[in-house]
């Protein structure tokens, strides 16, 4: 039971991964909506490399859950990271633009 | 000549200058607002379907008038002018945005005394921007107006003296000055390959093998264009900053606001869709923002505690059921695409008029500062609870038609994970929902809230009123809207 | 001589990662607002170079000319247009980046970035 016993404690550890916030008390139950929101979109995103292949997509999506699960409360951290300071900001928009024009210029000679 | 088509820009520059010119007379400028605002979505609904050839240059003429070695050539079916496109799919929207600005700037003088007629010039300005990208076919044009569009949404921010809106107001800038350079980047790119920024011609010379279709320069156009669409609707990594955006400005601001997102997101999609849709990949980069949206948006949607930030949020999410039809990218999701966009644009006005109310009775955002509201007006209450029941899809509301649409799409398509997540975020925002309502209306009320106001304006209750009968009208007869939308889609693929 | 083409657009590209580098890393509200500026003169530069045609001639059809010969001799005419508009756009924007600028120091009394609109305010 040692994986279940993991995932009830960083449920009660998302009350105190918000506590930064002055959220603490009144907003726990829409973190743990977050974090399933989050682990199911991940899943389901994972599910959607079925597309290319069936089996890349079984390995990622068992990779996934394995992942979520060893670094379970997900919600504070993608909040944190998320905030209105503008250089985090920048900073992924100037990531995502990079991804993009890198992903699409060169990953057109390979389909 | 339909000079209905251009009227629909002119008229509302004019009435921003105007409004600015006599910004001092109040009853004044209430009257032309009043008026102008009427006067948009009638214009989109009596104008008849046309094409404006600005200049006159309308191509069909002029190949009368060409040397004859020139004839049949590419030059021959280019377009030399700026050209404007009329069609039901634009009377829609336009219609709508209309009838959205029309019942903000009601809820503008009913809150206020004293009118602003800088802010005035803003929403006018953004309205004669926004209703210019919809129609013109022209990408660089397109551009201009989007920028316009960006400026004026900056400006309604700094004019609606909210706590740190001069902050937001600056990020917003800043991003917008990365997003909105890489957007002309991409035209250039376009422009520099095919030398023509008009759709049509982009169209017709890379469906003519006029040029390779899998140029370098193309594919990077379509790269620094599809980042400029994240830009321009709000989709991830610009998430955070459009919701701060909404969230800062006055109610009826946001609700303009978020329609402008919507009309930039589905001029700059439509266009993005005509031109680059034979790229591989093309769908899956799109469904992969769109799927990050609505993770992401209604992830941060659920764990806010200031209700505008949550609506502002829940609205950046809704964004990505419309990426997602556009994505999926068959005839039925496009339209189920198309629609989401109409319901958005007066499922989020409501709910950020409504709730807005909150904020104007007691000058707090905050939920946990805020309760037992229902006493004070119910009957606004119930209204903003059925709007929330129409964002989340609950039938017999717009949105229950158009997200069943889009899941039925997705299905066809063989996208069965999409359905399913597009159903699980669709639960999150009903709960999300639910939540915020419960603790500004349904919990005791604290002790020390105060008021600032005691009553709602007859004019708010009336405009969420009209607002929620839109949501009604779609929901129960959906074919008004979808019987342009199928076609529509059908000549896009 | 180096051709002029090919070094704007290598111009222009430099004052695209300019103006990236300083959006992330510059601390400094002006600069960083200059820096940003960068962007947008690159790309205008990149849509310049554009409608660049080597010897080529002002797109003026003047009594003289033959039509073969213009078609071949006569620079691309519409990115100047389009760069005008840019410029204007980009000006506009940059002066309503300043006016804040000058209301956010009047207000915080600092021109640091991370201290005006980081996270922890």
């Amino acid at each position: 039971m040692a994986l279940y016993q993991k995932f009830l404690d960083s449920i009660k550890g998302l009350k105190s991964s918000l506590s930064k916030d002055p959220t603490t008390m009144d907003n726990v139950s829409g973190a743990i909506a977050a974090e399933f929101l989050i682990f199911v979109s991940l899943i389901l995103a994972a599910l959607f490399l079925r597309h290319v292949s069936v089996v890349a997509s079984i390995v990622v999506v068992l990779l996934v859950a394995v992942l979520f699960f060893t670094n379970m409360p997900l919600a504070g951290k993608i909040k944190s990271e998320q905030s209105d300071s503008l250089e985090k900001m920048t900073f992924y928009v100037v990531i995502v633009l990079g991804i993009l024009v890198a992903v699409i210029y060169w990953g057109l000679k390979y389909v | 000549m339909n000079y209905l088509i251009p009227l629909m820009v002119v008229i509302p520059i004019l009435a921003a200058l105007i409004v600015n010119i006599f910004g001092g007379k109040d009853k004044t400028v209430k009257a032309i607002s009043i008026v102008v605002a009427i006067a948009i979505p009638i214009i989109a609904i009596i104008a008849a379907v046309g094409i404006q050839y600005f200049g006159g240059h309308d191509p069909a003429l002029l190949a009368n008038s060409l040397p004859s070695n020139l004839v049949g050539t590419l030059v021959a079916s280019y377009n030399t002018g700026i050209v404007y496109v009329f069609e039901n799919i634009e009377r829609i929207f336009i219609f709508l945005m209309g009838i959205v600005a029309f019942l903000a700037v009601l809820t503008y003088f009913s809150e206020k005394k004293e009118v602003s007629g800088p802010y005035l010039y803003l929403i006018f300005m953004g309205i004669a921007s926004v209703t210019a990208l919809m129609l013109s076919n022209d990408i660089f044009n397109m551009y201009v107006f989007f920028e316009i569009t960006a400026l004026t949404q900056v400006g309604i921010i700094i004019a609606s003296s909210t706590e740190d809106n001069y902050e937001i107001a600056l990020k917003y800038l800043i991003l917008g000055a990365i997003g909105g350079p890489m957007l002309l980047l991409g035209i250039g790119f376009i422009l520099g390959t095919i030398g023509s920024v008009n759709i049509n011609d982009i169209i017709f010379a890379i469906s003519n093998n006029y040029v390779n279709p899998y140029a370098p320069s193309l594919v990077i156009g379509f790269a620094l264009i599809l980042f400029g669409w994240l830009y321009s609707a709000g989709l991830p990594p610009f998430h955070t900053i459009k919701s701060a955006v909404y969230s800062k400005a006055r109610p009826n601001g946001s609700a303009i606001l978020q329609g402008f997102s919507v009309l930039c997101m589905l001029a700059f999609g439509i266009a993005m869709y005509k031109i680059f849709a034979y790229i591989p990949y093309f769908n899956t980069a799109i469904i992969v923002f769109a799927i990050l949206a609505m993770a992401l948006s209604i992830a941060m949607s659920a764990m806010e505690v200031d209700f505008r930030r949550m609506i502002a949020f829940l609205a950046v999410g809704e964004l990505g059921f419309i990426a997602l039809g556009f994505g999926i990218g068959t005839q039925y999701s496009i339209a189920a695409a198309l629609f989401q966009a109409a319901n958005e644009i007066v499922i989020t006005a409501l709910l950020f008029i409504g709730f807005g109310t909150v904020y104007y009775l007691t000058k707090t955002s905050d939920t946990r500062k805020l309760g037992g509201l229902i006493a004070v007006d119910s009957k606004m209450a119930i209204m903003v609870l059925l709007g929330g029941f129409a964002l989340a899809g609950v039938p017999p509301f717009n949105g229950f038609q158009s997200k069943l649409m889009l899941v039925q799409a997705a299905l066809d398509a063989g996208y069965t994970e999409l359905a399913v997540l597009a159903i699980i975020v669709s639960v999150v925002i009903f709960f999300t929902f639910v939540k915020a309502f419960h603790t500004v209306y349904l919990q005791p009320k604290p002790k020390d809230l105060k008021f600032a106001h005691d009553k709602i304006p007859k004019a708010t209750v009336f405009s969420v009123a009209v607002l929620l009968i839109i949501c009604l009208a779609l929901g129960i007869f959906p074919n008004i809207v979808t019987d342009v939308f199928i076609p529509f889609a059908g000549g896009l693929i | 001589m180096m051709d002029i083409q090919l070094a704007s657009l290598f111009a222009s590209g430099a004052f695209i990662i300019i103006g990236l580098f300083a959006a992330i890393f510059i601390d400094n509200l002006i600069k960083k607002i200059i820096g940003i500026a960068f962007i947008e003169e690159g790309v205008n530069l990149f849509l310049i170079c554009l409608g660049f045609k080597a010897g080529g001639v002002v797109p003026i059809f003047l009594p003289g000319m033959t039509a073969d010969w213009f078609a071949a001799n006569a620079a691309y005419p519409l990115p100047q247009a389009l760069v005008l508009t840019s410029i204007v756009i980009g000006a506009s924007t940059l002066a309503v980046m300043l006016a804040l600028a000058m209301v956010l120091y009047r207000k915080h009394g600092t021109l640091s970035v991370s201290e005006m609109m980081g996270d922890e305010k």
